[in-house]
């Protein structure tokens, strides 16, 4: 016996001291952050008033649990939710392989702009659909109709669950593109050739062969695109949550926060965390069911070595078939609703496009334009978010992945699904759990800068971001062969330096895919930005929002043409720089992560 | 050797501890605290004679320049293009070389935060926060502004047309805000058509016609309840449940439910025939584009008369800072900077924009019911402050949106 | 210059645990080329690796010159970074990312093997010149063949001048030709450097090449340390006969003791035959009886007298290059035997096959 327990404590302390404490101490403090917000989240539910206020309610559950969101909200949440991963997986899956398993032309540049498509502000794109697909004013319905010899067409994006799936579906897909491309891309090649040898005829081993091989990698990118879209309130709200014609689990939330606007002035925090927590559920469990997806989907992979590449398919004479389909998810995507952001852009006044509206172009809208955004401080400012949560985003996926993927620490498998559940909590209830801490921790540690400073925009975005950066991490990690790391070890450096010498820069490109998706998302962050914005912490998405939310959508307009064009640019210079594409980071660290080693 | 089951189980304890300890966090904080009530009676407050005005003044000036430091808030709306000019002439008219950090802020989102500051007795984010009649009443009634020793003095010698005599005091803080808070910009709710999507005999001519099935998705009105909390006042007989079901079934007839300027471009667009906004958005859209096809109109029945405030922060950071910052935005030299490019009316001014407004009211003779005009609308004003209140309005809100 | 004493090391797995050592003993002098020797999960690697300090042994302890790096149970131990032996893994490990020189280089510019900038760079040329790879210094690490890659691996193990070289299988991803020459440059550079090393290997062939001492592991355990020679010519178990080379194991039935310069004898299931045996035995004892084909004599079914002379059916012959390998039986039991390859042997052939008492080896 005695022995045994001298044993035990000798397991305990190898697998707790020494060279892994760094990552695992940075694991467990960024994710005490996530768990604590959790908690408040939770704890709101329970107070009747202001969290700084005591007392225990259960009314705000009761009243949540009415026939209106049993009706109501939640088939509508489903419809979108479902709608949504329907037409993105319908555009995504046949983006997925035609972009990166056949020779079709362009496909780096095409990947690029797929890549490009979630920077874009997500409420741009929904007023550029209403301008596009509105029962009276759309313009697809008035050319149609004028066609078709028919008064109007009574399509709307507005006020219907499947509008919203619409827009949605067609921002998500590229999600579900870089999740799915991966194992597309490191599918063993020698089962696809033994069926080819066979005789199979290539929609035949398309159909029989790699789709069977990838479809848990497809379910699991379906499965985290889900969580996505119903915690999304933007577009919703814009498409018909505003009006309480489609409600949503996200705009509940919204709604709860700012009830009437002006009179109610104090927020039904306690409604919001319910609703937030309501929204987890599904999340949580379509987050277990992610996971699960996940062992599935590396039982097939192989490990990318030295010149492995995946089988490509020759088109042919189809090579047009696929540029078409390429061509014309990217316009509905992007095209279009750029298009219609550079028209508002140039029109003082926004109209419909005219003969009459054509002379009234012009670029007044430009002039002042840095000034109308709040000057060269609100660019400083994003530049400094945006660059800094990039970094800590990274810094902490990698501890994170570290800890799950290369240690055999005890509580690394929590580790792993507590890195996950930040995607599952709709990003509204953190930002204003982290305002609500934020304002007690002024009173508390006047000390420590959080409330209206750029350091709590930074926290939030980190949070929200770690999910994303730890399946990257992890895909990336588990890539590298562990022998490589331990051989660096014998030659007599430490882990910290074989981190930097050795892990670091074979993935590199996976770290700067990563670096380059984070900031664009961050980039376009609205919710939490706008929510926890103080006098100090304006960031350009929020000056442009606050722009159109005052009507000054021409200069707002301009304000986005900017920001797109400067992200488009960034993106393609950086990923230039970097070596590579966008094609380069699917086939590594895209993917959905490997099973943990022990197994 | 432990089992997994072993294994597990010390591995969900210390996962439980940890959870334990972020849940007991927040309990230390978690205090009583009582919300002082601030609300005073009516009182008619007389300027002051000069000679002590001007040695309060520059007693104000010198704190505040100890102070070295001011972060105010202006509308969400004005144009970032302001903040220097405002900067720049009230730091050179009170002769201050401090730094002066301006921001625009969507009261109706940050008065909440606002009160939870004072709750939590933490400092004040902002110095000086703007709001309108109800946000306002929000906050003074929350106890999360200060009152401003001698007002009425100072006001005096900062605001040339206070010292002239020529407007009173307490037109510019009275009633429940006496002493907190001081009005410094008004506009009047009003409603905007596309005058080729709706010839104005088809307009709706009270409130109530918004209730009309022919008018369903034709119109979008914003979500905040200033186009209705009025109307308790506005009628003799009224039922606050009656009323609640016309905004029900108005908010179920309504196209969308956005911002009034987002309704009004929209409107333009051709996508709504009318939108429930105010005065200021016709004169900025005729500015951009004077061939634009609208127009604008008052109801029968009632037009709220919204007016803006700015008042100190209790627990501000720079409080004497604070102070200039809100007596000065009541001056026409402010007004002369910030007037041209949004539009709105002082309804004490005398530029020419501020006569048109009056004029405009007078001659179309319309129901103009401000929060502040009389005893009847004081006490409606501070009803709305109570628990009761709070959740009318908040059915309301609701109602809007059709629930 | 190695001591391991009682090693034990289990694997823990979601459905059971799996003992990969138990209770391994060995000792290695300086300047000895020491082999590690036995089929696949049978432990060699996971010893080895728990010399690096790449593994935690549950019990045992090690020593690595003179100095403590594993004891009571992990209370006492060092380091991997620290233990100062280089190590050349089976897939050799190089760097993809960096070139040669500075996959040779890494070792001395980080980390606790640093030396000054301007020594650097003599004494990565000094290790690449003893594996012959100066030309190709400048080349990225990826575009090498196996052979270099391996070469650029056992020099980044030597630059830091280890006193211990730990090798596991490094041959194995070679081919057959390249495989054969490589043994020997290993050796001989090994013997140059005096370099105290410990091999892992599955290659009964390489083991009897490289090394100096041998120890057979099997299913956790260690079975036989010894010379080459001692575990050829006279393996203490089946196992380990069975393992080296090529051996034939009959079962036998101890019939007579030796006596007065005269050879015991003992029935199998050949016949009678007539061997050596080891004093302690008594008549009746079963034992395991075994000689290599090697020394199977196998001739003309006219010609041998002798001891232990049979007559015999050729069953099977392959010719492999430097000799036949035959299967011949004899009272209808296979035996394997060898004949040169001048001469020529068909299946069918009668013959007569010879095995002479002092080939024929005694396991316990």
């Amino acid at each position: 016996m005695v022995p045994r327990a001298v044993s035990l404590i000798a397991k305990r302390r190898e697998r707790t001291g020494g060279v892994d404490a760094i990552p695992l101490v940075c694991s467990w403090l960024i994710l005490s952050v996530v768990v604590a917000l959790l908690a408040f989240v939770l704890y709101m539910t329970f107070v009747p008033g202001l969290p700084t206020e005591p007392g225990f309610t259960l009314r705000h559950w009761s009243n949540v649990a009415s026939s209106r969101l049993l009706t109501r909200v939640i088939p509508n949440t489903a419809i979108v939710g479902f709608g949504t991963i329907f037409i993105g997986a319908f555009f995504a899956l046949p983006l997925a392989w035609l972009l990166n398993r056949t020779t079709l032309p362009f496909r780096t540049t095409f990947t690029t702009i797929i890549g490009i498509v979630p920077g874009i502000p997500g409420f741009i794109l929904a007023m550029g659909w209403i301008m596009l697909l509105d029962e009276r004013i759309g313009l697809i319905n008035n050319m149609v109709a004028s066609v078709l010899g028919l008064s109007s067409i009574a399509l709307s994006v507005k006020d219907s669950p499947w509008g919203i799936a619409w827009v949605l579906g067609l921002i998500l897909t590229a999600p579900i593109f870089f999740l799915v491309a991966g194992p597309l891309c490191r599918i063993d090649p020698s089962l696809e050739e033994a069926a080819s040898v066979s005789g199979m005829r290539h929609l035949t081993i398309l159909r029989r062969v790699t789709l069977p091989l990838v479809w848990p990698g497809i379910l699991g990118g379906v499965i985290y695109t889900f969580m996505t879209a119903v915690s999304i309130f933007e577009i919703p709200a814009l498409l018909g949550a505003a009006s309480g014609r489609v409600p949503v689990l996200a705009s509940e939330i919204f709604y709860s926060v700012r009830p009437g606007g002006p009179m109610t002035a104090t927020f039904a925090y306690g409604a919001a965390g319910v609703y937030g927590t309501l929204l987890a559920v599904p999340s949580l469990l379509a987050l277990y069911l992610y996971l699960r997806a996940l062992q599935q989907a590396e039982r097939y992979q192989v490990i990318t070595g030295k010149g492995y590449r995946a089988r490509e398919t020759d088109l042919g004479p189809f090579a047009w078939v696929g540029m078409a389909f390429v061509v014309l998810y990217l316009s509905l995507a992007v095209g279009l609703p750029i298009l219609v952001l550079v028209w508002a852009s140039l029109m003082p006044v926004l109209q419909m496009p005219s003969r009459e509206a054509l002379a009234k172009l012009s670029f007044e809208n430009y002039h002042g334009l840095l000034e109308g955004l709040g000057g060269a401080g609100v660019i400083w400012n994003t530049v400094l978010v945006v660059g800094c949560v990039s970094l800590l985003v990274i810094f902490f996926s990698f501890m994170i992945s570290w800890v799950v993927v290369r240690t055999r620490a005890p509580s690394r498998k929590t580790i792993d699904m507590l890195a996950m559940l930040p995607h599952a909590i709709p990003s509204l209830a953190f930002a204003f759990a982290l305002a609500m801490i934020a304002i007690l921790a002024s009173r508390w540690l006047p000390w420590l800068p959080l409330s209206g400073t750029l350091g709590i925009i930074m926290i939030a975005h980190l949070i929200n971001r770690v999910p994303y950066g730890t399946r990257v991490m992890n895909s990336a990690l588990g890539q590298v062969h562990r022998e490589l790391e331990e051989i660096a070890q014998v030659c007599g450096t430490r882990t910290p330096t074989v981190m930097r010498r050795v892990i670091l820069p074979l993935i590199k490109p996976s770290v700067v895919y990563l670096a380059v998706w984070t900031a664009m998302l961050s980039f376009q962050e609205v919710t939490m930005a706008l929510f926890l914005s103080g006098p100090h912490n304006s960031v350009l998405s929020v000056s442009i929002w606050a722009l159109w939310e005052a009507g000054t959508l021409g200069t707002a307009a301009a304000g986005a043409v900017a920001m797109v064009s400067i992200m488009g640019v960034l993106t393609f210079g950086v990923l230039k720089f970097a070596g590579g594409s966008a094609t380069g980071f699917v086939g590594r660290g895209t993917a959905l992560p490997p099973p943990s080693e022990a197994q | 050797m432990r089992t997994a089951r072993e294994v597990r189980a010390s591995r969900s304890r210390r996962v439980r501890w940890q959870i334990l300890v972020f849940l007991l966090l927040p309990a230390p904080f978690v205090t009583d605290f009582d919300a002082p009530q601030l609300l005073s009676g009516d009182l008619a407050a007389a300027a002051e004679s000069p000679p002590k005005g001007k040695q309060a003044l520059d007693e104000l000036v010198a704190k505040a320049k100890q102070e070295g430091e001011l972060v105010a808030t202006i509308q969400s709306s004005w144009s970032k293009g302001l903040i220097q000019p405002l900067t720049d002439a009230f730091k050179k008219r009170f002769g201050l070389d401090i730094k002066v950090t301006i921001a625009n802020v969507n009261s109706a989102q940050h008065f909440p935060l606002a009160i939870a500051e004072t709750q939590a007795r933490a400092p004040a984010t902002y110095d000086a926060v703007q709001g309108d009649d109800a946000e306002t009443m929000q906050i003074v009634g929350a106890g999360a502004t200060q009152k401003v020793e001698n007002w009425a003095t100072l006001l005096a010698e900062i605001n040339p047309l206070v010292r002239s005599g020529k407007v009173r005091p307490d037109a510019i803080s009275r009633g429940p805000f006496q002493d907190h808070s001081f009005m410094f910009m008004a506009n009047v709710k009003q409603l905007i058509y596309n005058t080729k999507s709706i010839s104005e005999k088809d307009l709706p001519r009270t409130h109530r016609d918004l209730t009309d099935p022919k008018y369903k998705g034709k119109f979008a009105q914003p979500p905040w309840t200033s186009h209705w909390e009025i109307a308790p006042v506005a009628f003799d007989k009224f039922d606050k449940d009656e009323w609640l079901e016309v905004v029900r079934r108005a908010g179920k007839n309504t196209g969308a439910v956005i911002g009034e300027s987002a309704a009004v471009q929209r409107t333009i667009l051709g996508e709504f025939a009318f939108a429930l906004a105010q005065d200021r958005y016709t004169r900025q859209i005729f500015a951009k584009d004077p061939k634009a096809p609208i127009a604008a109109r008052f109801f029968e029945d009632y037009n709220e008369l919204n007016q803006v405030y700015y008042s100190v922060r209790t627990r501000a950071r720079h409080p004497a800072a604070g102070t200039l910052w809100v007596l000065w935005m009541t001056t026409p030299e402010s007004q002369k900077i910030w007037q041209p490019s949004d539009l709105q009316a002082v309804p004490y001014g005398d530029s020419q924009l501020d006569r048109e407004f009056k004029q405009n009211i007078e001659k179309s003779k319309a129901r103009v019911i401000g929060f502040l005009d009389n005893e009847k609308t004081r006490e409606l004003l501070k009803w709305y402050r109570t628990d009761e209140g709070r959740k009318y309005l908040d059915a309301v809100a609701r109602a809007i949106r059709g629930e | 210059m190695i001591r391991v004493v009682n090693l034990h090391k289990d694997f823990f797995t979601s459905r059971a645990t799996h003992a990969a050592v138990r209770g391994a003993d060995f000792e290695v002098n300086e300047g000895e080329i020491f082999m590690l020797l036995g089929p696949s999960g049978c432990g060699k690697t996971t010893t080895l690796r728990c010399i690096a300090g790449l593994e935690k042994p549950d019990d045992g302890e090690i020593w690595i010159d003179g100095q403590t790096v594993f004891a009571n149970r992990g209370q006492t131990t060092v380091p991997v970074y620290k233990r100062g032996v280089g190590m050349v893994f089976q897939s050799y490990a190089i760097w993809p990312h960096l070139t040669v020189f500075e996959n040779v280089a890494y070792p001395l510019s980080y980390g606790i093997n640093k030396v000054p900038r301007r020594q650097v760079r003599e004494r990565v040329q000094k290790a690449l010149s003893l594996v012959g790879l100066n030309e190709f210094e400048d080349r990225p690490a990826p575009l090498l063949s196996g052979g270099q890659q391996q070469r650029v691996s056992l020099a980044r193990a030597l630059v830091y001048e280890p006193k211990v070289l730990l090798l596991d299988e490094p041959l194995s991803n070679l081919d057959a030709k390249l495989r054969a020459e490589m043994r020997v440059e290993l050796r001989g550079l090994m013997k140059r450097l005096k370099i105290t090393a410990i091999y892992v290997t599955h290659d009964q062939e390489e083991a009897l090449v490289l090394s100096d001492r041998v120890a057979v592991m099997h299913a956790g355990q260690i079975r036989q340390i010894g010379t080459p020679r001692d575990i050829y010519v006279s393996p203490k178990s089946d196992v380990v006969a069975g393992f080296i080379g090529m051996a034939n194991l009959l079962q036998a039935r101890v019939e007579r003791l030796p006596v007065d310069g005269e050879d015991g004898a003992v029935t199998t299931v050949l016949g009678r035959l007539k061997c050596k045996l080891p004093p302690p035995l008594s008549i009746g004892a079963t034992v395991t009886v075994m000689f290599r084909p090697e020394d199977v004599v196998i001739g003309d079914a006219s010609s041998h007298c002798g001891d232990n002379v049979f007559p015999a059916t050729v069953e099977e012959a392959i010719f492999v290059g430097s000799r036949f390998q035959c299967q011949v039986s004899v009272n209808a039991h296979r035996i394997h035997g060898e004949v040169s390859k001048t001469r020529v042997v068909t299946a069918g052939q009668r013959v007569m096959v010879e095995i002479p008492p002092q080939v024929i080896h005694l396991l316990l």
